[in-house]
């Protein structure tokens, strides 16, 4: 009798030992997610300024002549208030990831497993004491009976949340695995739309660059040598300024007018005054500014790639770590692990029905 | 790259080329480059208004991802079914408990 006890609690224990939940590899995959989630907070606020401005770009390409407050028809109305928010939907995918990741957190916490072994003692005390009050006395060793009743209560919860925790993976994972793609596959567009919009605006800095030069060009062509060059600028050292600022930008200048030549005129023509002086120098001025806006614009476009770039890594990273995840369910576990624990829960168990033998 | 991705691109690509030759040249005439910012303008409504297509149907997508993610977990069961049942039990067994009581004291 005492020997078959002892096989049925190994077996019983065989079963629910393997009750293990691939922990390390879920707090690899959080860990992964929330770097993630952080970052992704980030870019989904700039993705939102780029799709704002791109509707800005086709209002402004569609709004020619007066423009109505409201649209001209029922169907443009429903249209532009059921469209579902690009952005809302893509960080309510997030947050549900986050939730997601929150109830597997739950399932590997084990909380539940403290509550079974709680409700187990109530009912083994009430059995006890329904046998107490029947018999007119104590049930002896009614103790061990409650703790070993607690192991094996709790060893099956361990259990019942493995089984939880794999089907949540097994049916969640698809779903996330699809959301990191979506989100990826978002990068790219989210890098089209801010190159798409910096390049028309870095184009238009180089029209304004070199219609400045045009007028420049204007100014001195108009204009014969000054009879007396005191207070005026050089105009070797005018054009050695504006090659210079303009040096960043020569990739896009026509090669063979850039570096520009200035000179004066020739003929019948007024001579160059300090006003006209002046007048160069606003303009000398300016382009220093576009060239410096040109590359502010060529920065802002790199970084925003950079960043882009590292989110993409990231995501891959969620991804590696979500199969890992995936793969550690059927993986055999630490088997040295399970053998240490199934036979420490075996002796316990043991000890408490021992001396629940004793005692009767 | 899809084919109809790669003949937007390829538009885009050809017009930019030459905005940027009539934008880089001293030369080109105020016909020209007002020519030019108007292609630039539509090229650009092109190619946003066709990557913002692509993400408006990735949307959709993702409004099923999460309608599916959200039915995972619900049905995940994080308390276990059977403590309910066993609480009731021990409600019983004290209800019990507590006839049996009575009843022992009225036999004594």
């Amino acid at each position: 009798m005492k020997n078959k006890i002892t096989i049925v609690i190994l077996a019983m224990l065989l079963v629910v030992g393997c009750a293990q939940i691939p922990t390390q590899q879920f707090v690899q995959y959080k860990k992964a997610f929330n770097e993630l989630n952080k970052v992704q907070e980030d870019i989904l606020l700039d993705f939102d300024q780029a799709l704002k401005k791109q509707k800005e770009v086709s209002e402004d390409d569609e709004n020619i002549g007066p423009s109505s407050p409201y649209p001209d028809t029922l169907q443009g109305l429903k249209t532009s208030a059921t469209e579902p928010d690009v952005i809302e939907v893509r960080r309510l995918a997030m947050l549900t990831i986050n939730r997601y990741n929150d109830v597997l957190t739950k399932l590997v916490e084990g909380k539940s497993i403290e509550d079974v072994k709680t409700t187990t003692e109530g009912l083994v005390k009430t059995i006890g004491k329904f046998v107490e009050i029947a018999e007119g006395a104590g049930v002896p060793g009614i103790g061990s009976a409650i703790n070993a009743a607690k192991i094996l209560a709790g060893k099956f919860e361990e259990l019942r949340l493995r089984k939880e925790f794999k089907k949540a993976v097994r049916e969640g994972v698809p779903a996330v695995y699809a959301i990191l793609d979506f989100v990826k596959e978002d990068l790219s567009d989210h890098y089209t739309a801010r190159f798409t919009i910096a390049q028309s605006e870095r184009l238009l800095i180089v029209e304004e660059i070199t219609n400045n030069v045009i007028n420049l060009n204007i100014l001195f062509s108009n204009h014969s040598i000054p009879p007396d060059t005191a207070n005026i600028q050089g105009i070797k050292v005018i054009e050695k300024d504006i090659n210079s600022h303009l040096k960043p930008v020569s990739g896009e200048l026509n090669q063979d007018e850039y570096p520009y030549k200035l000179e004066y005129g020739t003929g019948n023509i007024p001579a160059y005054t300090i006003l006209i002086d002046l007048q160069v120098t606003q303009i000398v001025s300016e382009i220093e500014s576009l060239s410096k806006k040109y590359n502010q614009n060529v920065t802002q476009v790199n970084s925003i790639g950079s960043v882009l770039i590292q989110d993409a890594k990231l995501i891959e990273k969620t991804k590696i770590a979500l199969n890992t995840l995936v793969n550690a369910l059927d993986k055999p576990l630490d088997i040295g692990v399970i053998a240490e624990e199934i036979l420490d829960t075996a002796f316990n168990v043991k000890r408490e029905f021992e001396a629940f033998r004793a005692a009767q | 790259m899809t084919a109809t991705e790669k003949s937007v691109k390829e538009i885009y690509d050809e017009g930019i080329l030459e905005i940027q030759k009539i934008f880089g040249s001293i030369k080109s005439t105020r016909k020209q480059r007002d020519a030019a910012k108007q292609t630039l303008k539509d090229l650009t409504a092109m190619l946003l208004a066709y990557t913002i297509k692509k993400v408006e149907d990735r949307t959709a997508l993702l409004s099923g991802l999460i309608v599916e993610l959200n039915q995972v977990i619900e049905s995940v069961r994080i308390k276990p079914p059977y403590t309910g049942t066993v609480d009731g039990l021990t409600k019983i067994a004290n209800k019990a408990l507590g006839l049996l009581s009575q009843e022992k004291k009225k036999l004594i």
